[in-house]
């Protein structure tokens, strides 16, 4: 059993293990878990940053325990992997901790296996997080936060900075490398992203949040209607100031039909007030409809994010593509082809065709050929390659959605070339037990009227 | 037949043909021909030589500019209102706050009322959830306005574009002006045969009739359509009670505490009416029944010597009730004699009384002409040629509804049970015997 703990240099170790005050001690032989006092939270959290945040990925996966003087779990607990109290640190329990982290230390094994475990991007390295544990990553509702919420176990690895995690989830997500889940909606301040917002009632003319709302009294036997404040009170019973008869109960011989706003400054009588935020942060107001509202997701690896986390995120296809075609940024692509239309239309010579190509059974082939995916996605990119020349342009859209612009090539041709590729790619699939990548495309002539985004769309809904 | 008309009335003597036709000599023609011309050629000598005093009264009134409350409630009128706003937005009169409240309305009428209201085309837009009647959504609109003056109109109302500032001179023309009521006339004539009969009766009895009425001092009615009321009085009777009939109610509230209420002619407001007869007979069941409910019921104190009797409210009482209520049984007192003395000339009898009425009905138009001062529009000069019809119309279906309408109320209360209002209401209203 090999366990430390972690201290920040000024504080006492705990008996029983062995106190380390830097990670360079450790890198050599990484433990089985790390300890680290919990006591100030602060320097707790500072120490487990540090570990995340190592080079090495065998340090940084190694499971962390927050060790407490109280058995109570608060949201700075689930940063680590597990909590204790100093009284349970002998050696049964930390065995039985050892059992529990098993699957972690099996994935630290598989991913020493590849060379590719050097890479410490940070994206890698929260695939690799989510990976070692396993779970679905749920957020954690916090007033801690600017964001309102966080994602304990993989704040650590960006120290606490919410917009970075942010946007390497949404990347993520984008490449398809993690299922979501929405969990909850919430609203933020267009400004500075702040989810604390005041919302407030505000008069429609001068804008002030000085209202007084008058509920208004029907009094069937009358027809008498006024504030609730206008009835006279006796006996704790309300009296109607018209025909001065006591009202007996409400359904009966009243109701209260709407309820209207008085501005206590401009003395504006209305009904709707204007529904203004104030954001906490920055202090900025916005109107309802200028605020962003975004979706609070829990995630989870997709089968393409369990191979990435293993084998990292550039041996993927369209990372193999970009080292040998011409492939662009989306919008340049758009550039290219707006070019092409006119250059066509201009010179009406040549004819070009685009081509926009989905791949099918990504994700399943990862899963179910594990380790054998990635010669499969070798092959099929270097099918691409051959198929694909310097002069055709390529855009990546996401891992399974490609743009071509294939120049000088007209509808025929462009058919031609990418039902060999089809035809490869279904002798590829038959060989590797019928799962494999499936290939669909929409092939346009480049013309004046060409919608790219309708040619996407068609196929992306398919 | 003709002969049979010619030889009968030329073996009358002069008191024998009066005593054959005493309804009409009598009663209706004294009532509807003779008082009328008297009192319109008075008026208008009377206006001639005090011109000064209507042109002094709107100097005034636009001296001072005093705010004036548009209130408007309704349920489901969300269709009339962009042309209510642009009926208001031409007014000669600028100094207006708009206020509607929509009573519980089940279609568009919220979002169409809250758009205006963010437009700034209605200044207050007040939805009620539940629907409360239409009493409680003119008093919503009362407790919320700001006006010196409250205009109540309907909904489909359209006024002359003077309108509004014609209801206010008389408030600064008189003294003690309660409450002026505009000329509600008829908008879609051409539609049918009933638009047609209602847009004569309306001038009848509404250009003609409420400006004698309002001459004599004997006015006892301003319309909800189009009516102009001081805030002061106004709150003194606490708005509106449950009706139906809850304008000509506030209108006898205001005579009681000693307010003067006027017609005023040239304050013009066009409103659509039932197109067809069958509608017409619900509409007049339920205005019918609120004569019995209020005038006779809730009001007839006015004529009692108590401490707020006014000659002058005997008379509008007592007037409504003689014309309306009463007489309405005369046809069975003049025809059971007839039917006894002399059956076999009960045609020719009713021939000549057809004769009558209509030379009564051709007076009477003439004097609208004379009234209206080149107000009318050509449909309603076109109207003349509808005059034959009119006898029927109101001789015999109005009088059959109206006679309907009595019975119901007088016997078994049914205003009670109509759905003008809500049940909440009408139950508290029946129990309560308001």
């Amino acid at each position: 059993m090999n366990v430390v703990e972690l201290i920040a240099s000024e504080k006492q170790p705990l008996n029983q293990v062995i106190p380390v005050s830097y990670l360079s001690e450790i890198e050599s032989q990484p433990p089985e878990i790390i300890l680290i006092d919990a006591t100030h939270i602060s320097n707790a959290l500072r120490l487990i940053e540090s570990v995340r945040q190592h080079a090495t990925a065998e340090l940084s996966l190694t499971p962390i325990i927050f060790v407490t003087s109280h058995n109570e779990i608060d949201t700075a607990v689930q940063y680590a992997d597990g909590q204790t109290t100093s009284d349970k640190l002998d050696e049964a329990h930390l065995n039985d901790w050892i059992r529990y982290f098993d699957p972690i230390y099996h994935f630290i094994r598989q991913l020493l296996k590849h060379p590719g475990h050097k890479e410490s991007r940070p994206a890698r390295r929260l695939l690799q997080i989510i990976a070692s544990r396993s779970k679905k990553i749920n957020p954690i509702q916090t007033s801690a936060n600017q964001a309102g919420f966080i994602y304990p176990l993989l704040e650590p690895l960006v120290s606490g900075d919410s917009e970075k995690l942010q946007r390497l989830l949404q990347f993520l997500e984008s490449e398809y490398l993690l299922d979501t889940e929405v969990i909850n909606r919430s609203h933020f301040c267009q400004f500075c992203d702040c989810a604390f917002l005041n919302f407030k009632e505000c008069c429609p003319d001068c804008n002030s949040d000085d209202l007084s709302p008058k509920e208004l009294i029907h009094h069937f036997n009358c027809a008498y209607v006024a504030p609730v404040e206008d009835f006279k009170k006796t006996d704790n019973r309300l009296v109607c100031p018209k025909c001065d008869k006591r009202l007996q109960h409400i359904g009966v011989d009243y109701d209260k039909p709407s309820t209207v706003y008085n501005c206590n400054q401009c003395q504006l009588n209305f009904q709707e007030p204007n529904v203004t935020s104030e954001c906490f942060s920055c202090h900025r107001l916005s109107a309802t409809s200028d605020l962003i509202l975004r979706p609070i997701k829990a995630y989870e690896l997709s089968s393409l994010g369990q191979n990435a986390a293993l084998y990292g995120i550039d041996s993927l296809f369209s990372q193999l593509l970009e080292d040998q075609l011409t492939v662009v940024e989306f919008t340049t692509f758009k550039h290219f082809l707006k070019l092409e239309q006119l250059r066509t239309m201009r010179y009406k010579k040549t004819e070009s065709t685009l081509a926009v190509i989905k791949l099918i059974g990504v994700e399943e082939t990862y899963l179910a050929l594990g380790n054998k995916a990635n010669d499969y996605i070798t092959e099929l990119a270097n099918l691409f390659v051959t198929t694909f020349r310097e002069t055709d342009v390529l855009s990546v859209r996401n891992e399974t959605l490609f743009c071509a612009l294939l120049t000088d090539t007209d509808l025929s041709g462009a058919k031609r070339a990418l039902q060999r590729v089809e035809e490869v790619m279904d002798k590829l699939a038959s060989q590797s037990e019928n799962t494999g990548i499936r290939l669909k495309y929409d092939i346009q002539p480049v013309s004046e009227n060409l919608k790219l985004s309708n040619t996407i769309d068609h196929l992306s809904q398919e | 037949m003709f002969e049979k008309v010619v030889n009968f009335y030329q073996q009358l003597t002069w008191l024998e043909f009066i005593a054959y036709f005493w309804p009409f000599f009598i009663l209706d023609f004294t009532r509807y021909v003779v008082i009328e011309y008297v009192v319109i050629t008075y008026r208008y000598f009377s206006q001639f030589f005090s011109k000064n005093n209507a042109s002094e009264a709107r100097t005034q009134l636009f001296r001072e500019r005093p705010l004036v409350s548009v209130i408007v409630p309704g349920k489901n009128e969300g269709k009339h209102l962009t042309k209510l706003v642009e009926t208001i937005s031409r007014q000669t009169y600028k100094r207006i706050e708009l206020i509607v409240v929509d009573d519980g309305s089940d279609d568009d009428t919220p979002f169409i009322g809250r758009w205006l209201e963010k437009c700034k085309k209605i200044d207050l837009f007040i939805r009620n959830e539940t629907r409360g009647g239409k009493a409680s959504a003119a008093n919503t609109a009362l407790r919320f306005s700001k006006g010196e003056f409250i205009v109540h109109l309907d909904a489909d109302s359209h006024l002359s574009h003077r309108a509004i500032e014609l209801l206010l001179i008389p408030f600064y023309q008189y003294r003690n002006v309660g409450a002026v009521g505009g000329d509600i006339r008829v908008n879609n004539v051409n539609t049918s045969m009933a638009t047609r009969m209602q847009a004569i009766e309306y001038l009848k009895s509404i250009l003609t009739g409420r400006t004698v009425a309002s001459e004599l001092g004997i006015l006892r009615i301003i319309s909800g359509a189009c009516g102009a009321f001081r805030r002061t009085a106004l709150s003194r009777v606490s708005g509106w009670d449950v009706g139906p009939g809850l304008d000509g109610d506030i209108t006898l509230k205001m005579r009681k505490l000693g307010y003067k209420v006027v017609h005023q002619p040239e304050a013009i407001c066009y409103t659509n009416v039932p197109v067809s007869f069958k509608k017409l007979s619900r509409q007049r069941y339920r205005w019918d029944k609120s004569i019995i409910r209020f005038r006779l019921r809730k009001h007839f104190n006015m004529i009692r010597p108590i401490a707020i009797f006014d000659v002058r409210n005997v008379i509008a009482i007592m007037d409504n009730l003689l014309f309306t209520l009463l007489l309405d049984i005369k046809w069975f007192i003049y025809v059971i004699p007839i039917l006894l003395i002399d059956p076999k000339n009960l045609g020719v009898i009713f021939l000549i009384n057809y004769v009558l009425y209509l030379f009564g009905n051709i007076l009477q138009f003439l004097l609208i002409v004379w009234t209206a001062a080149g107000t009318l529009k050509l449909r309603e000069y076109i109207l003349v040629f509808y005059l034959p019809l009119i006898p029927l119309y109101t001789g015999i279906y109005l009088r059959v509804v109206r006679t309907f309408s009595y019975l119901m109320e007088l016997i078994h209360k049914r205003s009670y049970n109509d759905s003008w209002n809500p049940w909440k209401v009408s139950s508290i209203a029946k129990r309560n015997r308001l």
